[in-house]
């Protein structure tokens, strides 16, 4: 959809990225606000269900191109003359253990920040031109670290356009883990899930008084219970015919951190998951993550070994529900996903990361068959409501996309 | 801080997210107000990342975020 012609029945704008997580808010902010998405393919999509949106590159015109092109050759130029700056404290950080490009950043230190430059400055002028023409009243980002959500926050706060980071997911990162990127949020708002993610930006040193609890939007789907599958249903269209059933959530991939032992801890743990398998004389359902994970090892995993099973990507209702128990591999977000389906679930831990709660199980990858008969035996535990609500206080009803509308609307007036 | 057991991956991390915040200090990249040091800050956590990964062997890091 073309941004709309007719003045009447224009509303203020409304910036967001357009990652799917975010989908959920969508139509209900697109009652209030006239949407417009960074992302072109996220507009494609929205306009596809039918919530009324535009793009931002609609802005693009001559004058748009030559402003980013100066700017990001600018910028590149300053990149070629501080090469040598950027190299010397490269080395001085890493105290003579620095890889080898380390030693040559004048290679590729100019051309690294060209290519973000170009990017950077495009959207910026995009926006520019944006608020030439509209009134852009506020943004909202479901992350606020990666250089086009953190640039496009940064855009609107120098201008003091108001903005939101509605978290796409809690970070399990322990108070005792050291510094790290997610601790940290550039926008003047956080809508928190719960209790737990408040708690976390308010450490990070976000101030208190600019978080407000709404609930995981992201998991509202998850209490439509009419619409998703009971465990015999999940079964029989997987076609899993068996009395146990475990369920692995095997790759979570995040790129910003070097903890743990890596691929021998990713080994370590299917590898104790197999043979749990075999234990338990189950099938075993490998839910990898949609965006990422490396299925034809584990497809290998399972052939060498011998174990019954599947994998997928994709149908989390389907392969959650379907299992006795899930594991995970590090505090992933899916056991609060599964403790909502009613799922009990256990995890494999890995350096600096824990969920801040006695639950869900957890070992290292040589007792999961202890702490998997724990979590197997407490389905129906009151103790997960408690957990599941730490997380996300919209829990047991859902609702949580409506009380970010609410909010959002109250912080953009 | 390189020989790749548990505690030192922890140290690296810690190196990397305050070189990643130093790295543009001074350097006066800015856009539009937007200052291409905190903007970037993230990617260049990737990148610094691989590049010790790579250095040294069995990095490779595989945490839950769902991001």
């Amino acid at each position: 959809m073309a941004e709309p012609n007719n003045n009447q029945d224009r509303k203020r704008v409304l910036m967001l990225h357009g990652h799917p997580v975010s989908q959920g808010y969508w139509r209900g902010l697109s009652e209030h606000y006239d949407l417009c998405f960074t992302s072109p393919q996220a507009t494609e999509y929205a306009m596809s269900i039918g919530v009324p949106c535009f793009a931002l590159n609609g802005f693009m015109n001559g004058d748009v191109q030559e402003h980013a092109l100066s700017m990001s050759a600018q910028i590149a130029s300053k990149a070629v003359q501080s090469a040598s700056v950027i190299s010397g404290r490269l080395l001085l950080q890493f105290n003579g253990s620095a890889p080898s490009e380390f030693h040559s950043a004048k290679d590729w230190w100019p051309g690294y920040v060209l290519q973000h430059a170009q990017a950077i400055a495009l959207q910026s002028a995009l926006l520019t031109q944006l608020s030439n023409i509209r009134e852009i009243a506020g943004c909202v980002v479901h992350e606020d670290v990666a250089p086009d959500t953190r640039s496009l926050v940064l855009w609107c706060k120098a201008r003091g356009i108001p903005t939101i980071h509605v978290p796409h997911a809690a970070c399990h990162l322990r108070a005792d883990g050291g510094s790290d990127i997610h601790r940290e949020s550039r926008s003047d708002w956080i809508l928190a899930s719960g209790e737990y993610e408040r708690d976390f930006y308010v450490a990070g040193g976000h101030p208190a008084d600019r978080i407000d609890i709404v609930g995981a939007p992201q998991m509202d789907g998850l209490y439509a219970d009419e619409v998703l599958p009971t465990q015999a249903e999940a079964r029989r269209v997987m076609d899993i015919d068996n009395e146990r059933v475990i369920c692995y959530a095997g790759t979570w991939s995040q790129t910003t951190a070097v903890r743990g032992t890596g691929n021998v801890e990713m080994n370590e743990g299917l590898r104790a998951v197999i043979e749990l398998t075999h234990e338990w004389q189950a099938v075993l359902i490998i839910k990898s993550h949609p965006n990422g994970g490396d299925d034809k090892a584990f497809e290998q995993a399972l052939r060498d070994t011998n174990t019954p099973g599947l994998i997928t990507k994709h149908y989390l209702s389907y392969a959650v529900r379907a299992a006795d128990v899930l594991v995970a591999q590090g505090p992933s977000n899916i056991c609060i996903e599964a403790a909502i389906l009613g799922t009990p679930s256990c995890y494999i831990q890995s350096e600096g990361f824990d969920y801040a709660h006695a639950l869900p199980f957890r070992s290292s990858a040589e007792r999961l068959n202890i702490i998997a008969i724990e979590a197997r035996d407490s389905r129906g535990d009151p103790a997960w409501q408690d957990f599941i609500r730490l997380y996300n206080a919209a829990h047991p009803e859902g609702g949580a996309v409506e009380a970010v509308v609410e909010k959002v609307i109250e912080l953009c007036r | 801080m390189a020989d790749g057991n548990a505690a030192t991956k922890a140290d690296q991390n810690e190196a990397m997210y305050h070189m990643a915040s130093e790295w543009f200090v001074g350097l006066g990249l800015i856009i539009d107000d937007i200052d291409l040091g905190d903007a970037m800050k993230y990617d260049v956590l990737r990148v610094s990342g691989r590049l010790l990964e790579r250095g040294q062997g069995d990095g490779r890091t595989e945490q839950q975020s769902g991001s």
